[in-house]
């Protein structure tokens, strides 16, 4: 039931802007004060079919929803079967947000909330049950490397979305690997993958490590063979670490790395799609290994680059790139 | 296939711009006031093999005045954010007038006349719209420059006819209007200023 929703939301979000705004105006008028016996137009539009109903809540967040729980009995069983997963609100008590949205399944949690958590609550703790999203960014003093690993038992398993943005109280000895299908993760500007990688998990696909300024030198990124986008900026990523990523690699933002040296080489990365290196020493015979499947490059301010640089010629790229899996069946 | 290729502020060459795939969409070479600015692309940068290319953001006027060419020979390339010459905003559409000259309309209502064989800056400016240059084309008599201008807000436009051999440019004709009103305002504020034409 939950993903029919999420995928109605999804299917009606983007195509139908000016409904949305029309239904806005609906949700509008039915906090406006009524007259007596006149049924607000936000219940009639709900009460009409699945679909309208689905347009409305898609394009409400849950601080619309404690509005629209007041409305009728029905809208609030109706309001308690979405999937909300809205990170625009700061969620201060953990129970009582778990009350009102059972079916949630993204929070933004506050310093207190997160401090529920870490007093191993009861509450606070049964509240995270089905998780899938979790930001912490805004609770920087009581996320900890000990909060990390008292995340209520079903959690590990469900969070697939977690973000720890500039959360200071993280060490380099935090530890994510116990987060078995967690595919996103944003530790920048922070501690945590500056002693070492091996605490991340394997699952993850999306990686955000920008200003990061203390990255072990040669830091390896190679156990994420999932890794699909790499952001990097202003980061202490190096020529080592960027030889240890894995090849399906799709998107790789490195601005400002100052640490890239002009010795930087893309041939391995058969699958990147994305490549920003602005701002950094990359020269011309970096340009040289960019793989054939590159479809954007920014290579602005790159001081090193001079006038005899080329981009790799098609079909000796192709070439480059047969070469490339041959090495590797060889390897293998 | 490449499709995105920003070196803005860099050395680059002409070297660069002829290994450029033909399926780039987008080049930016935008120099901001420092010792390095793309200064090794030249006029003689070779850009027609790019015939995908829609989006050049580009402030050397060398390189700009050779883009100018090529856009006009496909009559279909979108130089945005392109300061060229004279220029003060996003150039909009080019088109070659003859006899080596070429026009280039921008945002903000101007039209320019450059002598594409020498480059640099612009030689007559037709001012006076109240909108964006969205077209231009020569008529077929040689003469005769015909200017599509879209209003700013969208909501109208105007087809005016200009005289380009004529020394200065004047203004022939208004083929049509979409608004009355917006045209008679555009009308009677059209003026031709001169800049060295010969």
């Amino acid at each position: 039931m939950q993903r029919r929703w999420q995928r109605c939301c999804c299917s009606y979000r983007y195509r139908y802007v000016s409904i949305y705004q029309c239904l806005a105006i609906g949700a509008m008028l039915a906090r406006q004060p009524t007259r007596e016996g006149e049924v607000p137009l936000l219940v009639c539009v709900l009460a009409g079919n699945s679909v309208t109903s689905t347009i409305v809540l898609s394009c409400l967040n849950t601080a619309d929803a404690r509005h629209l729980r007041c409305l009728q009995p029905a809208v609030c069983a109706v309001v308690a079967g979405v999937p909300w997963c809205d990170l625009g609100t700061h969620v201060v008590d953990a129970a009582r947000w778990r009350a009102g949205f059972p079916a949630a399944v993204g929070v933004q949690l506050t310093n207190r909330a997160a401090n529920g958590l870490l007093l191993a609550s009861k509450p606070a703790v049964a509240a995270l049950d089905g998780v899938k999203v979790l930001v912490l960014e805004e609770c920087a003093e009581a996320t900890t490397d000990e909060l990390l690993l008292r995340l209520p038992v079903p959690v590990p398993t469900s969070l697939d979305t977690l973000n720890v943005r500039d959360c200071r109280n993280l060490t380099g000895d935090a530890r994510f690997t116990h987060l078995t299908v967690l595919t996103s993760l944003n530790c920048s500007e922070m501690k945590v993958v500056s002693k070492r990688t091996g605490g991340l998990p394997p699952s993850l696909q999306v990686l955000d490590i920008s200003s990061v300024h203390e990255l072990r030198r040669g830091a390896s990124l190679g156990r994420l063979r999932q890794l699909r986008v790499l952001r990097a900026n202003g980061s202490k990523l190096d020529t080592r670490t960027l030889a240890s990523l894995p090849p399906c690699l799709e998107e790789l933002h490195a601005a400002h790395c100052d640490s890239l040296t002009p010795a930087a080489s893309f041939a391995h990365l058969t699958a990147l799609r994305l490549l920003d290196v602005s701002a950094t020493a990359v020269e011309d015979a970096s340009l040289a290994t960019l793989p054939p499947s590159l479809v954007s490059l920014n290579a602005r301010r790159c001081e090193n680059l001079t006038s005899t640089a080329t981009l790799p010629h098609p079909n000796a790229a192709a070439t480059g790139r047969e070469r490339h899996s041959h090495w590797g069946r060889a390897g293998g | 296939m490449l499709q995105l290729l920003d070196v803005s502020d860099t050395a680059i060459g002409d070297a660069l711009v002829a290994s450029l795939p033909a399926t780039l969409v987008e080049l930016r070479l935008v120099p901001v006031p420092g010792p390095v600015h793309c200064g090794g692309v030249t006029r003689c940068a070779p850009l027609d093999h790019v015939r995908a290319l829609r989006v050049l953001y580009c402030t050397n006027t060398e390189l700009a005045s050779a883009a100018l060419v090529v856009c006009c020979e496909r009559g279909c390339v979108v130089l945005a954010a392109s300061v060229l010459g004279s220029h003060t905003k996003p150039v909009f559409s080019v088109a070659a007038v003859g006899d080596g000259w070429l026009a280039s309309g921008d945002c903000d209502g101007t039209v320019q006349m450059w002598d594409a064989t020498r480059g640099g800056e612009a030689t007559a400016v037709l001012e006076g719209y109240y909108g964006i240059v969205r077209a231009l084309a020569p008529l077929p008599d040689g003469r005769r420059l015909a200017v599509g201008v879209m209003a700013s807000d969208m909501n109208g436009g105007a087809i005016v006819v200009w005289d380009t051999r004529v020394v200065p440019p004047t203004r022939c004709d208004t083929i049509c209007s979409a608004e009355r009103e917006r045209s008679d305002q555009s009308g009677s504020g059209c003026r031709v200023r001169e800049r060295e034409w010969s």
